[in-house]
């Protein structure tokens, strides 16, 4: 399954903040049209490695490859353009919009009405419109939030500004989706129908990169996993071996802190 | 004018923008709020100052720099609890935040021009009209109060923020709330102390600088050029404000001779943009906070 | 389990579209109740009305190009005055020294305003509250270039002999003239503005203000969006200040000060930020009320101080918020 080239390929990534090491040399490939989990305890490192992919933080070395193109240093709107669109940990939504407005925000590089057209036009602004709305709420249907496309965003519940979150990532369009604990916070019913999106969406073709650490979730839906730990990738391969690495359940369970950094060292060559 | 007056000038005037600018940076680093009031502040110091002069003709001058101090921090204390606080409290935006202390600011010039007056005042001191001889050179004998307050201010503030719980504890409150919490800091009583002693040292830099000039409700146009030292110097940062405020107060001193004195104001926005644009976050960005 | 969305991802029908154009649809309403109540009340009542109908109008233009840079695109300025300036001077000094005429002097102000938004533009890559500064920088730089350029602007006696607007052999004459000419820029101003709000770019701008993480990740360039919303409002800010001299048949650095400034954030604000409608009722009241409340002159800039602190703390949508959650309480009342 690894024999395609990878759609995302990062070679030692290394982000520092300060005098911290938030990623550490991490090596990554996604393979094309696969569902890939990112885990691995708090404070591992996962959110600041999709910040890194998306371009949100830029990185302090290492390189980062998109279908064999460099976008290390390509800005976050460059890198949507690509084909890179993310969801943040905590859902970051326009409040005021009503749902569809968010949606057709997201549906931005491929609506074609400029400045001038926004004001004077008037039928290809109008069809522009009619066509983006509808692909936001065949965006929305798929989310399941067809019925509330005027709602205002601040009035939504946790679990519909994550599905309209990803609605709106992938309004972008984008060939590799980074989803950021994409289930914390909903219910086991909302968890089942957002796996069932997640599936959907990688049966399509899409390249999907999740991070979260809940391990069932993940388990359930990837056919490869990358564990993080303390910012350095400490396992990589299908679920069921991960799961079994010494490393992993270390990570996972014993949390000793103080003596998990040379063991860690050790442990490098796994995956 | 001779480039010893303007020079003792230049580092006068530079004294008081890095005085309020202490106050900016003071209330930036606790809060993440940047004060348009703070000018305003000044402002009531520098009538507080006067009040406290007509009340009680003869007072020592550094008596009416201390009610001044105390009376400002008090009125700093109040607005942080009953205008800010809740607003903050309620995560609201920048942008609100902004706009509110901006009304702050009106309500307290426009205050004052009802309690004071709209004309400008001087302070019944000897001080106004004093001059000291410094090597030939007459000079306001203010000058001799502001190069002993503002010094032992510095220190004191040094002082209390390295030697005293209460100001560790706001170091510690500004850097990390949580873990100030769990100190036993709470993060609201931070922020008031933060406020009622930015508020204070604002209202030390009117006194000082009132025989300087006069005192008048819309003088806190002067302190707003306090913003643009503690943007150059860095938000945040105590030393950044005092380096700022002298860099400001130079420029635009020398600026203003060499160009118009006319334009003393747009050169202190000009050095700020310009140094801006070099380092977009100030001077002493890449220090410690 | 993919079958709760599998029918979902094929087009086939989109749902029924109940109400989906509301929004849309309301701002035209309030747009068309707005317009007309500006138009026809001033003419109306007459006099000094109309006195006030004309100071009204350039403030409202004002103030909805600064809702397009702070309510929309989140762009704080606090030197919205100098545009004014630079539009009201650019207008007068090209009628009076080269005899334009005023349509010509007013696109000249509108392309000067937008050109000095497009330099201040230039400092949003400072990080927000740097560039609020800045901002504010630049408006104190404008004024006193304005109040100190004798040979040029008049220094702080300003310009006096304003000609009248005239426009393909039509002068305005009268006050009435004058008060339709500025009407006519304020609704084709708004207008546009609306469509513009709802359309893509409007739609960015909005993004950009309310999250600019979000609005980035989702591929907006929000750097150049920032910088078009800025430029766009410096320039409406120019067509509003290009009538100041008309109005006042005179112009002095005076009008364009911080207080200026100051006084149309208070309009946007209280009349809700983010909302175009806003902008207008912001303006209608902030010029209106205190020319009635004119026995407490003296309280005239406390009261707005006090306005200001009470919207942000009792209304932070601003009127127009108030206006829409009510027009939604009672949609919703009588859907059942």
């Amino acid at each position: 399954m690894s024999n395609a080239a990878p759609i995302l390929s990062l070679r030692g990534v290394t982000r520092r903040f300060g005098g911290l090491v938030a990623v550490r040399d991490v090596d990554l490939d996604v393979v094309p049209g696969t569902i890939h989990g990112l885990i691995g305890p708090n404070g591992a490192g996962k959110s600041t490695a999709f910040d890194l992919v998306s371009g949100v933080t830029p990185v302090s070395a290492g390189t980062i490859r998109f279908d064999g193109r460099d976008v290390t240093h390509l800005p976050v709107h460059m890198r949507v353009e690509a084909g890179i669109c993310r969801t943040f940990q905590t859902p970051r939504l326009f409040e005021a919009m009503t749902v569809l407005e968010t949606v057709l925000t997201g549906r931005h590089r491929h609506a074609r009405c400029g400045f001038l057209g926004s004001m004077f036009s008037l039928g290809a602004k109008a069809r522009d419109e009619a066509q983006q709305t509808e692909v936001a709420l065949r965006l929305l249907a798929l989310v399941g939030l067809d019925g509330e496309a005027d709602t205002t965003v601040s009035g939504l519940s946790y679990g519909a500004r994550r599905k309209l979150e990803i609605a709106r990532a992938l309004a972008t369009e984008p060939r590799l989706l980074l989803l950021d604990e994409v289930a914390s916070g909903l219910n086991p019913v909302e968890t089942e129908f957002v796996a069932g999106i997640i599936r959907r969406l990688a049966a399509e073709g899409m390249t999907i990169v999740l991070v979260e650490h809940d391990m069932r979730f993940i388990m359930g839906l990837c056919e490869r996993v990358t564990v993080l730990n303390f910012g350095a990738r400490i396992a990589d391969g299908p679920p069921v071996s991960v799961t079994g690495d010494e490393a992993v359940i270390e990570a996972y369970l014993g949390r000793p802190r103080t003596d998990a950094t040379p063991r860690r060292e050790a442990r490098r060559q796994h995956g | 004018m001779t480039f010893v007056i303007q020079l003792m000038s230049g580092l006068a005037v530079g004294c008081i923008y890095g005085l309020v600018a202490i106050g900016f940076s003071m209330i930036y680093r606790a809060m993440g709020l940047v004060n348009f009031a703070q000018a305003d502040i000044m402002m009531i110091g520098a009538f507080l100052g006067y009040a406290i002069l007509v009340a009680a003709p003869g007072i020592p001058f550094w008596l009416a720099i201390i009610g001044a101090m105390l009376g400002a921090a008090l009125l700093g204390f109040v607005i942080e609890r009953v205008a800010i606080r809740p607003s903050v409290a309620r995560r609201a935006d920048q942008v609100y935040l902004v706009l509110l202390t901006l009304g702050i600011g009106i309500v307290l010039s426009n205050g004052a021009r009802l309690i004071w007056g709209a004309d400008p005042v001087v302070y019944p001191t000897g001080l106004t009209h004093q001059t000291l001889t410094l090597a030939g050179y007459p000079l306001p004998a203010v000058y001799l109060y502001i190069a002993v307050v503002m010094p032992a201010l510095l220190v004191g503030l040094h002082l209390f923020f390295t030697r005293t719980w209460l100001g560790l504890a706001l170091r510690a409150a500004a850097d990390d709330p949580d873990t100030a919490a769990t100190m036993g800091v709470r993060p609201a009583l931070a922020t008031s102390v933060s406020f009622a002693l930015a508020s204070a040292i604002g209202a030390a830099a009117g006194v000082l600088y009132a025989p300087i000039s006069y005192v008048s409700f819309d003088m806190g146009v002067i302190g707003v050029k306090a913003f643009a030292a503690a943007v150059v110097g860095t938000l945040g940062s105590i030393p950044g404000a005092v380096l700022g405020g002298f860099i400001i107060g130079l420029g635009e001193t020398f600026g203003g001779q060499l160009i118009a004195t006319e334009y003393q104001d747009s050169i202190a926005f000009a050095i700020m943009i310009g140094i801006l644009l070099l380092k977009p976050t100030g001077l002493l960005s890449g220090a410690r906070r | 389990m993919s079958a709760a969305p599998a029918n979902a991802v094929t087009p086939a029908q989109s749902p029924a579209q109940p109400g989906r154009r509301g929004r849309g649809h309301r701002d035209w309403i309030v747009f068309a109740v707005l317009m007309a109540i500006a138009w026809l009340l001033p003419i109306w009542l007459g006099g000094f009305a109309l006195y006030l109908g004309c100071v009204v109008a350039f403030h409202a233009i004002a103030a909805l190009g600064l809702q397009i840079m702070v309510g929309l695109a989140g762009q704080l300025s606090l030197g919205h005055a100098a545009f004014l300036g630079i539009g009201a001077y650019t207008t007068v000094l090209l009628e009076k020294n080269f005899g334009l005429s005023f349509p010509v002097a007013c696109l000249g102000a509108v392309f000067a305003s937008a050109l000095a938004g497009l330099v201040m533009a230039q400092l949003v890559r400072l990080s927000g509250i740097y560039f609020k500064i800045a901002t504010f920088g630049f408006g104190i730089i404008v004024h006193q270039i304005i109040s100190n350029w004798v040979s040029l602007t008049g220094g702080t006696a300003g310009v006096k002999g304003v000609p009248p607007i005239s426009f393909l052999g039509w002068t305005a004459t009268s006050r009435l003239d004058l008060f339709i000419a500025e009407m006519v820029a304020l609704t084709v101003v708004y207008a546009l503005l609306i469509r513009l709000t709802h359309g893509r770019i409007g739609r960015a701008f909005r993004a950009i203000g309310q999250n600019e993480v979000a609005a980035r990740s989702i591929g907006v360039p929000t750097h150049r969006y920032q910088i078009v919303a800025i430029t766009l409002g410096c320039a409406i800010a120019g067509l509003g200040g290009s009538f100041i001299p008309h109005v006042f048949r005179f112009v002095s650095p005076e009008t364009f000060t911080w207080h200026e400034s100051l006084l149309i954030l208070i309009m946007i604000t209280v009349g809700g930020l983010g909302s175009l409608a806003g902008a207008v009722i912001g303006a209608a009241l902030l010029v209106v009320l205190p020319e009635y409340l004119r026995d407490f002159a003296q309280y005239k800039m406390l009261a707005y101080g006090v306005f200001l602190i009470l919207a942000l703390v009792f209304m932070p949508r601003g009127i127009a918020g108030v206006g829409s959650s009510l027009a939604e309480r009672f949609g919703r009342g009588r859907r059942p």
